[in-house]
């Protein structure tokens, strides 16, 4: 197994959602995915304020960024010069935040080309609250939740899929959603909240997927959409599941989630989130 | 020195190219300072030239000290124009065709790579705020100064009121930590000690703005019972225009950050 890297001498306690909204310049058919366009160009900005910290997020096995596909509104006859569109970041060390926007501040006049179809760099919003799925957080809150949930809905907004026996499993079973997040919180947080590992004796008790495909340069990645609700019956697990499925939103779930797989929001009751319009395949039932 | 603060109505479209998208030229919604100080104080305090040739006559000189027409004069003055903030705006689209002229570019021809129809293409679509559309931006000046109440903008040269009110010196205090300022800010006119730690980036030309900004250092910030007391004994449309309350980083000037342009 290859050798983890880390960045300890740039560790933060502040995750954030960032948006970067876009506007076409062309007219013509955007590709389905930008995932790997889009991770280029974040590592690209980190790499113009710190090529050190674009390397070791390159080399490192635990990623600390989530980016979503390209989203918004594509037009059936092909996308129209001006056409909005954003796609978000998520950062699991916060201190990450300022080689981004440096980066993003010292390459914002220049053309933004992705996957051979130019835009232009309309806005970035890192504020909470400014766009509806920016945000910020730190570990210190995610660690003491205000109400602990004992039936929790993910959203899954992306196709996800996890590893499981050197396969992949499509279906968000409890145990390797949640140990999946688990994972990556031991890994980004800092030592004193870290979470002890837990036996997942978790429920299914509903919920409404389907299976897309996401069709990435290496080949198409399957994954689970829709929503999911898990129901815990012990007090501490559910603790650290409603701490985790907080965490989910900016760590996203399973794999491949800085290549727009695995985004995730927790869906809290009477409230609806606005979907995510993804430019995904249906491939089966 | 006294904070002002202006409303601004559009009369016309205003229209500045701030993204060009192939034929598509659109206005973003904020108002850059640089232009607006431009707009409300050239001739009586920046020169305003009357022919200018050679190399200067292509190259902006917003802080360019050895250029005639520059935003240095503002500071000498002690005048300095925050970007103005959407209150209330739209936008209008408005197709216009450019002239077939030698000098203008080479149209794409029938038959020409990437031509698509059998006609030159020489039309583009202008993306501008639209007439009524209504804006907030703050005025740091000397007491005796003269604002006017119309003021010409954008590429058109667009016709916009500005009421001004100016805020009294007892309703502010200075306040020193961290703080949230709603406004709009240009960060290449932020002092030193004043640190931006969260924020929104509008990108726009000359330099993209911030928005929704988290900050630390010194700031002006409205006294809460002084300043609602104060609203109150003014007009209901006045009243309608003030915000509930206000933080404005202090010792902003044209260039502060930048180390040249300083006074």
């Amino acid at each position: 197994m290859e050798q983890e890297m880390s960045l300890p001498q740039y560790k933060s306690t502040t995750l954030h959602s960032i948006i970067v909204e876009v506007a076409a310049a062309d007219v013509g058919e955007i590709p389905p995915t930008l995932s790997r366009a889009l991770h280029a160009l974040v590592l690209k900005w980190l790499a113009i304020a710190n090529p050190a910290i674009a390397e070791t997020i390159h080399a490192s096995q635990n990623s600390p960024l989530t980016i979503s596909g390209l989203l918004g509104n594509r037009r059936r006859g092909g996308v129209r010069v001006g056409d909005y569109f954003y796609f978000r970041i998520g950062l699991l060390d916060g201190s990450l935040i300022a080689s981004l926007m440096q980066g993003f501040e010292q390459s914002e006049t220049q053309t933004l080309v992705l996957a051979d179809f130019p835009f232009v760099l309309r806005n970035m919003y890192a504020l909470p609250g400014t766009h509806h799925l920016a945000g910020a957080a730190d570990y210190a809150l995610l660690f003491n939740p205000p109400q602990v949930l004992y039936e929790l809905e993910l959203h899954f907004l992306s196709p996800t899929s996890f590893k499981q026996n050197k396969s992949v499993q499509t279906f968000p079973l409890p145990e390797l959603v949640f140990n999946s997040l688990h994972r990556r919180w031991n890994v980004f947080a800092p030592s004193e909240y870290h979470l002890p590992t837990c036996e997942w004796s978790a429920l299914v008790t509903a919920y409404e997927l389907k299976t897309y495909a996401l069709k990435m340069e290496g080949g198409t990645e399957v994954g689970a959409q829709g929503w999911v609700r898990y129901k815990f019956n012990e007090s501490e697990i559910a603790r650290i599941a409603t701490i985790l499925a907080n965490f989910a939103f900016f760590a996203g779930v399973g794999r491949k989630t800085a290549m727009g797989m695995g985004q995730t929001q927790l869906i809290m009751q009477n409230f609806k989130t606005q979907n995510f319009k993804n430019p995904v395949t249906r491939v089966m039932r | 020195m006294a904070l002002y603060h202006c409303t601004l109505t559009l009369h016309d479209n205003v229209f500045f190219a701030t993204r060009e998208m192939g034929i598509l030229y659109e206005t973003e919604k904020y108002l850059h300072n640089w232009g607006l100080s431009f707009a409300l104080f050239t001739i009586n305090y920046i020169p305003q030239l009357y022919r200018i040739q050679g190399e200067l006559a292509q190259k902006p000189t917003y802080l360019d000290a050895s250029a005639e027409q520059n935003l240095l004069h503002l500071n000498q003055a002690g005048i300095y124009v925050f970007p103005a903030q959407p209150i209330n705006w739209s936008y209008q689209i408005n197709t216009f065709k450019a002239a077939q002229v030698a000098y203008y570019g080479k149209s794409k021809q029938f038959g020409d790579k990437g031509a698509e129809k059998n006609y030159p293409i020489n039309y583009g679509r202008a993306k501008e705020l639209a007439v009524g559309s209504q804006y907030r931006t703050y005025i740091i000046a000397p007491e005796n100064i003269k604002i006017p109440h119309w003021i010409r903008l954008g590429k058109w040269a667009a016709k916009i009121k500005v009421e001004t009110i100016q805020i009294p010196d007892r309703l502010i205090e200075t306040k020193s930590g961290n703080y949230t300022c709603s406004h709009p800010l240009n960060p290449l006119d932020l002092p030193n000690n004043t640190r931006l730690l969260l924020y929104n980036r509008v990108v726009m030309p000359p330099v993209s703005l911030v928005s929704q900004a988290q900050l630390h250092g010194e700031y002006l910030s409205t006294k809460k019972e002084e300043w609602q007391a104060f609203k109150s004994t003014l007009n209901i449309q006045q009243n309608q225009q003030l915000p509930q309350e206000i933080n404005l980083p202090t010792g902003i000037f044209y260039g502060a950050g930048n180390v040249v342009a300083a006074v």
